[in-house]
């Protein structure tokens, strides 16, 4: 065997990172911190911080096509991408793939976004960051669908306080029992109509509540080394361009500069990774391999521990992809639960109506932000429904009406134009964020029939939401109306655009943990219960969805797994 | 919040019109100066100078500027030549035709003697159509995506809608409304939930 055993010391590091976004990014700040040279290798384009957030400063009139995207265009790169409705604008759209070049299928509709660049999907991400509560690591062991969690949350509560220490998160601390307290930044202020309507719903519906966002926007001083420089929110709202001030946390603007400055760290950008080597006579996977996205070129790098961090659907497809004699369906698949058990959030159902009143009062800024209602469905004998299971909760919204309201009230001329430099009236609405059961028939697989421009095989997607999610939508759209109701709006309507797998951009679930190898991927620290110096912490692991937004949950898993994986390594385990 | 703004349904039906590419602006820059001899690209001179009459009709100068010193007109008429493969670029302008011959039926005046008010009030004259018979719009929509060739009537309702639609917009993005009009806030710094609202304080700008 002619091995160049040179470029094979080049090309080993103590571990790689598979993927620079939310989790990527945290692993290799984790990883590098502790000592480890660390190599994150990002199958997208590299992003400079600051530099390549072109559009951060363009008003709408300084675009080519005032923030529009041509439909030609749309048709052409962008038909499942575009689905959100709100992005692939102008502003945004360099940081989502184009369909055209990443291709997938689809046996039921999955709307998959995807953002290929250094930083992921942390460059355009929600920001809503909610810890889980202890009843939500319990709902699978009390219902029966799914797995049980092999973790509580008392054991990564902890990790809850050291995550969002770090990434500085938002919010107010209320006692909710359902949504635990944190270690918050002071509270963005609710508008007027917004504080009226917590005072309304707190006061005339026993156990609801509202809080306002909890977002990992900076609001106020890091107790930490403020390594990335990034300033305070200045409430622009345009943070899915990219934030020159690092306002909310992202890869770019904290993790990746943390790790930068131990000296640890490499990156490489436009390397595909495919596949994890498995060396049978160790159990133990000893690299990856990689295509280089321009040049075609392939190559391996080597380490002792490698960190699936390249998002749901990209980590359970390489582990896919990495066959062997030991693996013949998937590395670490012996459960065949590999790729399946998908879930997202369901969305786009609720409530909107009109405020008469505050109209001597208005807002300044563009805060980045809502309001949000905690899960009070199915939390205790008061509050059980028969109709389904689990529960959801809300993100709401108030502005004044602006000028597009002159469009739907169908007049014009110089009355009708005039009093449009006017604001409105007070509108709010209330969006619901649905649980979704994991259901062992909600599958991706890979199509080798269909191969991408690298030869690799592209992915099938064949998930949908189930009954349970129809019948808790009908009591999303009726409580959103009730609460609105209960604080004088007027004009409420309600509205359910149908629940398309996907579009909560939460997909979580292809390798979950759980205690039996039998019947999950993982155990409890993120680990392949068949090769354990590979570790899985992007949404991948997830045995339940609950109902909140789900990326503080992966922060503070892959925080967790980095110190575990460190501690092994030193024990000589790994 | 930008999810649920995804929602709101604006305007009547097609985007594309504004949905253009990176070619208006780049072809010979959006004048935002009053220009009545701007060179359009798309529509003919004599349809230029209508499209600038009905976009003044349905924002007419006040003490607030009108669509014509916004640009309006030069500005949609770069949006479609922008998509002129697009079939609605054909709707627009032959809607905009049957709007001009039919627009004696609706007033004392030819369009070509009409003001800017008469303008204003056969615009209005439809919507109240459209209000009053439900079934107007709700046609035109179901006919919406059909092949083949379109209705006199079926074009007439397109353009009104969408003239309308795009003007507001285009005029409520312009740089003038954008920056001299409305309350220019780039940079607001701090978010103020429940600040005092004075009658005549303009709203904050679509940046």
């Amino acid at each position: 065997m002619n091995l160049n055993l040179k470029t094979k010391q080049v090309q080993t590091y103590d571990a790689i990172v598979v993927g620079s976004g939310i989790t990527g990014g945290w692993a290799a700040k984790e990883l590098s911190e502790k000592g480890l040279k660390t190599l994150v290798l990002e199958r997208g384009k590299n992003v400079a911080h600051i530099k390549d957030y072109t559009t951060a400063m363009k008003d709408k009139w300084e675009l080519p096509n005032r923030g529009k995207t041509p439909p030609e265009e749309i048709e052409k790169d962008y038909p499942k991408q575009s689905r959100t409705g709100y992005t692939i604008n102008e502003t945004d759209k360099h940081f989502f793939v184009k369909d055209s070049e990443h291709p997938y299928s689809e046996t039921k509709r999955f709307d998959w976004m995807r953002g290929y660049q250094l930083g992921g999907r942390s460059l355009n991400w929600g920001r809503q960051s909610y810890r889980w509560s202890p009843m939500d690591f319990e709902s699978n062991a009390k219902d029966g669908h799914g797995v049980d969690w092999p973790v509580r949350y008392k054991e990564i509560a902890p990790w809850y306080d050291y995550v969002e220490k770090f990434a500085g998160i938002s919010g107010e601390n209320r006692g909710f029992k359902m949504l635990p307290d944190g270690h918050f930044l002071p509270p963005m202020e609710m508008s007027c109509v917004e504080s009226h309507f917590r005072e309304k719903v707190e006061s005339k519906i026993k156990d609801r509540f509202v809080t306002i966002g909890r977002t990992a926007h900076l609001t106020g001083p890091l107790p930490h080394d403020n390594v990335g420089r990034r300033s305070n929110c200045l409430h622009r709202n345009r943070c899915r361009r990219g934030c020159p001030y690092g306002g909310y946390f992202s890869s770019l603007a904290a993790t990746l500069p943390a790790a930068e400055i131990t000296g640890n760290l490499t990156i490489a950008t436009d390397a595909i990774v495919h596949h994890i080597i498995y060396d049978a006579k160790t159990k133990k996977a000893t690299g990856v391999r990689v295509i280089n996205k321009n040049t075609g070129e392939h190559s391996e790098f080597y380490a002792k521990v490698i960190f699936l961090c390249a998002s749901t659907v990209a980590s359970a497809s390489i582990l896919m992809q990495s066959q062997s004699d030991r693996f013949p369906d998937g590395m670490g698949n012996d459960s065949g639960e590999l790729g399946r058990n998908i879930m997202d959030h369901h969305l786009e159902v609720g409530a909107y109506g009109k405020h008469e009143g505050f109209l001597d009062k208005y807002e300044k800024g563009r805060r980045p932000n809502g309001v949000y209602i905690p899960r009070f469905r199915n939390i205790d004998n008061r509050s059980n429904t028969n109709d389904f299971l689990r529960g959801y909760g809300y993100q709401g919204y108030s502005s004044r009406d602006d000028w597009t309201r002159g469009i739907a009230e169908m007049q014009v001329g110089k009355a009708a134009k005039d009093k449009l430099f006017y604001p409105g009236l007070w509108n709010m609405g209330l969006e619901g964020f649905g649980e979704c059961l994991p259901e062992h028939e909600n599958k991706m697989t890979l199509d080798y029939d269909k191969k991408d421009q690298w030869g690799l095989p592209t992915i099938n997607f064949d998930a949908g939401f189930g009954d349970n999610a129809d019948a808790m939508r009908k009591d999303i759209a009726v409580n959103a109306a009730e609460m609105l109701e209960a604080s004088g709006f007027k004009g409420i309507e309600t509205y359910d655009y149908g629940a398309n797998m996907g579009l909560g951009i939460h997909e979580m679930g292809t390798a979950r943990m759980g205690k039996d190898p039998k019947t999950s991927v993982l155990n409890k620290w993120n680990q392949l219960h068949a090769v354990k110096n590979v570790f899985v912490t992007d949404g991948a692991f997830m045995t339940s969805s609950a109902c909140q937004n789900p990326s503080l949950t992966y922060m503070a898993f892959t925080a967790r797994a980095c110190d575990y994986a460190f501690k092994e390594l030193k024990k000589g385990t790994l | 919040m930008e999810r649920r703004d995804a929602l709101k349904n604006l305007g009547f039906g097609s985007m594309a019109l504004f949905t253009s590419t990176a070619l208006f602006g780049a072809l010979q820059g959006c004048s935002s100066t009053p220009e009545v001899d701007w060179n359009p690209v798309f529509l003919a001179p004599d349809e230029a100078a209508q499209l600038e009459q009905i976009c003044e009709g349905i924002l007419p100068k006040t003490d607030t500027p009108g669509a014509t010193e916004a640009g309006v007109a030069n500005h949609l008429d770069q949006a479609l030549s922008a998509i002129y493969k697009n079939r609605e670029a054909d709707f627009f302008k032959k809607g905009m035709a049957v709007f001009v011959d039919r627009f004696e039926d609706n007033s004392e005046v030819s369009f070509s003697k009409a003001n800017t008010d008469q303008v204003t009030d056969v615009i209005n004259a439809y919507f109240k159509k459209y209000k009053a018979d439900e079934s107007i719009l709700k046609d035109y929509r179901a006919a919406f995506n059909d092949e083949g060739n379109k209705t006199e009537d079926f074009l007439e309702t397109y353009f009104v809608t969408n003239v309308v639609d795009s003007t507001f917009w285009s005029y409520f993005t312009s740089e003038l409304v954008g920056k001299e009009v409305m309350r220019y806030d780039p940079i607001p710094g701090k978010y103020e939930g429940c600040i005092p609202y004075n009658k005549g304080d303009k709203s904050w700008s679509s940046v």
